[in-house]
């Protein structure tokens, strides 16, 4: 579950966002739309902990994550994060880059889930490969999948699907919409495109300005 | 120094006029800065010509030479080693601190990256003189004033600013998107460990042998401290014997050494300066260390204060009161004017080779590796060399009206510094939209308008910059302008080191605050340079050498 409340965030005169306050319910899959420069990611980034809010508290199942005397690190706010570009780490293969995301999980474990996740990406192929050696489709599964890795009780999308061709965009499209359904976290997922925001959400909101104009 | 831009005004037109244009100064480039070296090889064809070439080769395997080289090859290993790990601690504590203080250590960085060595070495051989007095006093042992270990500190501590200002763009030219998704999963230590430093590595080590040549190419410091150098033995071997093909032969260990580092360096510097975010903005949630991480970086900055506290606190002190500065000041009128013309004239001379060479350094073939190989060679000669070799090359009845004249100091400069200039203006390049000059090139009416209204202030600040290092760094120049300096013609650089030598300190020093002050005027002009370009809104593309002027 997320609650914002009173979240506030001025990039000098602009406002990212004016006194948000937001509940999202367990299992709920809510879509951000709105225009360029509206303050939508980062709403994202602060909920991720990328970005300390002005004023206002983060609260994520139940724990306050960000007020102005707590700020919880990225890492332990248990988020699983898919960024505008795949953001793979170009020192390590497919592999390694989900792996790292499973710190803590024992090795055999590790090792079982990160072969479900591949399979389930049809992405088995790509293990030993290095980021430069996969297609920008390829890559946006594996970051995918390394998001899903922990487990995550909540799911971030900016804007994942930016800067594909039409029928990639659907194949991953319904990728994320499965996947999402099939795990039991709650999920933003930002956009632009309406016809994305229909398919992967139960809600669409439309933010502008920093406020949350329609639900 | 209008030579590029006017190039541009033909561009349309003239194609052919323009390449004409572009091959001379590119020519002009090879003959100033590339010529002195030809010029001390042919020198050596001459000796082993001569047949007395066995002789010169057989001395450099004497133990002494062997041992010189391994002992200035670990001095200088050691300095970067340290250098570049304090200059991470130093950059990642920067990531925690607020804008202000951020902006002051890197002011200061800049301010004091071109301060000679040599500056370094009589402020630090004061503050060791101060603390032994204090220890004799408190009945302890004293600290050795001179040797290995008080050379190496102060070459540490000479090169400190430099290492931390590499380190700096190392670590912010990592893609931040990449360190926010290691953010998600793991801690900020971990991620520093597996993701920000295993990225940054390319250009850390390219930093690290950038510094490595820098501090065994340096003789100033080590022999100042009673230490002997394969660098200074260069000096030595031409003084003694005046063959300048003697002085390359005795150097060859060395630019081995020099020459294989900076091409081992080449792609990490061509990667540093190609990536576009390393002036990028602070953190909005800045990294958590543990504490012992912590500390070392507090460490860290405390040793940049200490750098800096001491020099400035040893010359203002030295120097004595203001009247004996101004007298000191009144006293050296010559060299300071004489220091400042060689100024005018390098910036003058190298700016418009080094806008024609940054061109060629965009291209991404293999004639654009060839000039990045080309452009790094005079980085890698030790600077007794090339002055060395602008003899070699310009005692020659053609050459007159130049040898012997203020021209020497400054081809010196323009020799050892212009691949500086033409790595700024390269990055400055590359920080432009693309598109900014193609839409020049397309609505153009007026050719010399377009170029004064469009391409000058696009390239103003990179121009800028280039002007300030080069000024910073050819007012320190010493290695090449003691030995091409005409009789009756001082620099500032010279007059200084004399003084060294004679220990005349209030006098050194007041002359040092003047070259300190003039490096943090141009350290100021760069900080100012870099924050109005961080302001403007450009796009980092694959830009094509044929989009620019």
């Amino acid at each position: 579950m997320i609650e914002l409340n009173g979240i506030r965030k001025l990039f000098g005169t602009v406002v990212a966002a004016n006194c948000v306050s937001l509940s999202i319910p367990d299992l709920a899959r809510i879509a951000l739309t709105g225009p360029s420069g509206s303050g939508k990611t980062t709403l994202l980034r602060i909920i991720a902990g990328l970005e300390v809010p002005d004023e206002g508290t983060v609260t994520l199942d139940g724990r306050i994550v960000s007020d102005p005397g707590i700020r919880v690190p990225p890492a332990e706010r248990g988020i699983g994060f898919v960024f505008q570009t795949a953001a793979l780490w170009p020192h390590m293969t497919v592999s390694e880059n989900i792996l790292f995301a499973l710190q803590g999980t024992p090795p055999a474990e590790a090792e079982k889930r990160l072969d479900g996740l591949l399979d389930r990406m049809s992405a088995t192929h790509l293990r030993d490969r290095y980021p430069d050696q996969i297609s920008g489709g390829e890559a946006r599964r594996v970051a995918l999948a390394r998001a899903l890795a922990p487990n995550p009780s909540i799911l971030l999308f900016d804007e994942p699907l930016t800067n594909l061709d039409d029928e990639l965009r659907e194949d991953l499209l319904t990728l994320i919409d499965e996947n999402v359904r099939a795990s039991s976290a709650c999920m933003i997922y930002v956009t632009h495109n309406r016809h994305e925001a229909a398919v992967v959400a139960g809600t669409v909101l439309n933010y502008r300005k920093g406020e949350i104009l329609a639900v | 120094m209008a030579v590029p831009f006017l190039s541009f005004s033909v561009t349309s037109r003239r194609p052919g006029l323009v390449s004409v244009i572009n091959t001379i100064v590119l020519a002009l480039f090879l003959i100033i800065v590339i010529g002195p070296l030809a010029g001390l090889a042919v020198d050596l064809a001459r000796l082993v010509l001569s047949g007395t070439a066995p002789a010169a080769f057989a001395s450099l395997f004497s133990d002494r030479r062997i041992w010189l080289l391994v002992q200035s090859l670990l001095l200088a290993a050691a300095v970067a080693a340290a250098g570049i790990g304090t200059g991470i601690l130093v950059a990642t504590a920067l990531w925690r601190k607020p804008a202000g203080i951020t902006f002051a250590v890197l002011l200061m960085v800049l301010a004091l990256a071109p301060v000679p060595p040599y500056i370094h070495a009589l402020t630090w051989s004061q503050a060791i003189a101060t603390l032994n007095r204090g220890l004799t006093a408190l009945g302890s042992a004293p600290l050795p004033a001179t040797g290995w270990t008080v050379s190496f500190w102060v070459e540490f501590m000479a090169m400190l600013p430099v290492a931390i200002f590499l380190s700096y763009i190392a670590l912010a030219s990592v893609d931040r998107t990449l360190v926010e998704a290691a953010r998600m999963v793991r801690p900020d230590a971990d991620v520093l460990h597996a993701i920000i430093l295993p990225l940054a590595a390319p250009t850390l080590s390219a930093a690290f042998g950038f510094l490595v040549v820098l501090s065994c190419t340096d003789y100033s410091v080590p022999s100042l401290f009673g230490s002997d150098t394969y660098a200074l033995d260069i000096f030595s071997t031409y003084s003694a014997s005046g063959s300048a093909a003697g002085a390359l032969v005795a150097a060859i260990p060395l630019l081995i050494v020099t020459l294989s580092v900076m091409t081992w360096c080449r792609l990490g510097i061509r990667r540093l300066a190609q990536t576009p975010n390393w002036t990028a903005g602070s953190w909005d949630t800045p990294p958590e260390f543990p504490a012992l991480i912590r500390m070392a970086q507090e460490g860290a900055l405390a040793l940049l204060g200490i750098q800096v506290v001491v020099i400035f606190m040893g010359l203002v002190l030295a120097a004595g009161s203001l009247q004996r500065i101004a007298t000191t000041v009144q006293f050296s009128a010559r060299e300071i004017q004489n220091s400042f013309l060689v100024v005018a004239c390098t910036i003058l001379i190298a700016l418009p080779l080094a806008l024609a060479v940054s061109r060629e350094l965009l291209r991404e073939d293999r004639y654009g590796s060839l000039w990045w190989g080309i452009i790094l060679v005079p980085l890698a000669v030790p600077a007794p060399l090339v002055g060395i070799g602008l003899i070699s090359l310009w005692n020659n009845p053609a050459f007159s009206p130049v040898y012997g004249t203020f021209l020497m100091p400054v081809f010196a400069s323009v020799c050892r510094f212009t691949p500086f200039a033409a790595v700024i203006l390269f990055v400055q390049i590359r920080s432009v939209d693309p598109a900014l000059f193609d839409a020049a090139r397309v609505f153009s009416r007026d050719t010399l308008h377009t170029s004064c209204r469009i391409f000058l202030p696009l390239l103003a600040p990179g121009l800028f910059v280039a002007s300030a290092v080069l000024g910073a760094l050819t007012l320190g120049e010493l290695g090449a302008t003691l030995i091409v300096t005409p009789p009756g013609f001082g620099t500032l650089a010279i007059k200084i080191y004399n003084y060294l030598h004679y220990g005349a300190a209030p006098e050194v020093a007041g002359l040092c605050l003047v070259m300190v002050t003039a490096t943090l005027l141009a350290g100021l002009c760069i900080v100012t340079a870099l924050l109005r370009q961080r302001r403007t809104p450009g796009t980092i593309a694959q830009i094509s050498q044929e989009s620019i002027p």
